[in-house]
């Protein structure tokens, strides 16, 4: 091989070695996740977090990838299965990446789900999950906001359902969720797809 | 020799299934519910029979009800939950019940179980009659690989 081109693979090899942190924001994404036709912006709301202190979703999470969800705790299958993975995978990414990832679980169920009780439920997940309540309203809305069905209660009694969306929002640093994640996503799809959200084009800054 | 092979060779057979009539239950299991409130349990039924079947009550000694739900979703959006009285399990089919779709659900767990654990469970067939069966509660990171 000529010295000219030894000299250049070295350099290429030098330059990808040395590279602080790999941007991806060049290459291509190949994601798992539903990607949105035209990403949604990452909506304004205030709710209650579990201590009870106002949580200005906008305002807390700007920036920061957030995978918002909307649930409840008397949920059998849908909700704790979507926790369940995530919380999985992100205990077995890097601690600093895992870090830079905010799950933010919404109840579509605030007549049960109290911020002592929603507290529990996600800690049985991960203690690092943010859970908020409010008003009826204003859970309405911030789903309405997304453009999906306020989740409802359905029957009647005591031990009753609530239907809701079973969706996971992905917003990125750029502030859009560009991609979504419907109930069937497994952990090896979040395990492939939350590294690309957090230095892919979408990741902002 | 014979004899103790013939014997374990039936006590392997009956760990791995519960048979009643040739319809069996298999793989029952139960993600770790987070409180003692609600728990899903999925499983699947084998009627190898020539005679149609059709699960028509669910009932759990530890909970203080039992029952079988199915989610629905017409825009795999908006998932709702409805109560089924009876599941038709045809003959020479299965019929499995798994996350997204059929569950029994348990409400009011008498103590919150830990990964390992078993939960008794019976099933009552319409011609299989009342199958007894021990639902496996495992870790919840095992389920959604």
């Amino acid at each position: 091989m000529p010295a000219k081109q030894l000299m250049f693979v070295g350099a290429a090899a030098l330059l990808m070695a040395c590279s602080p942190s790999p941007d991806r924001r060049a290459e291509p994404m190949e994601l798992r996740g539903q990607v949105l036709p035209e990403p949604l912006a990452r909506p304004d709301f205030t709710l209650l977090d579990t201590s009870e202190r106002p949580f200005d979703f906008g305002l807390e999470t700007r920036g920061r990838l957030t995978l918002l969800f909307f649930g409840y705790t008397y949920c059998p299958d849908i909700c704790p299965l979507h926790m369940a993975n995530i919380a999985q995978v992100l205990s077995q990414m890097a601690p600093s990446d895992a870090g830079r990832v905010e799950v933010v679980f919404v109840t579509t169920d605030p007549e049960r789900d109290t911020p002592q009780r929603l507290r529990s439920w996600l800690d049985a997940f991960d203690r690092r999950f943010v859970g908020l309540t409010g008003t009826r309203a204003a859970i309405d809305s911030a789903q309405l906001a997304l453009g999906i069905r306020p989740g409802f209660r359905e029957t009647e009694g005591d031990n009753y359902s609530v239907a809701h969306a079973a969706v996971v929002f992905a917003f990125t640093g750029d502030d859009l969720a560009h991609v979504v994640y419907p109930f069937g996503i497994r952990q090896a799809d979040w395990a492939a797809d939350l590294p690309q959200l957090l230095s892919g084009p979408w990741a902002g800054h | 020799m014979g004899r103790a092979l013939i014997a374990a060779a039936l006590l392997a057979g009956a760990f791995a299934c519960t048979e009643s009539a040739g319809l069996t239950v298999a793989d029952a299991y139960s993600p770790l519910p987070p409180t003692a409130d609600v728990a899903a349990v999925y499983l699947v039924i084998r009627n190898p029979t020539g005679r149609s079947d059709t699960l028509i009550e669910v009932a759990a000694p530890s909970a203080q009800r039992a029952e079988l739900h199915r989610q629905v979703t017409r825009d795999g959006m908006m998932f709702h939950m409805e109560r089924v009285e009876a599941l038709p399990v045809p003959a020479r089919d299965s019929v499995s019940l798994g996350p997204g779709g059929l569950h029994v659900m348990l409400f009011g767990i008498a103590q919150r179980p830990a990964a390992g654990d078993t939960v008794d469970l019976i099933l009552r067939f319409r011609y299989a009659g009342a199958v007894p069966i021990a639902v496996l509660v495992k870790p919840r990171s095992e389920i959604g690989r």
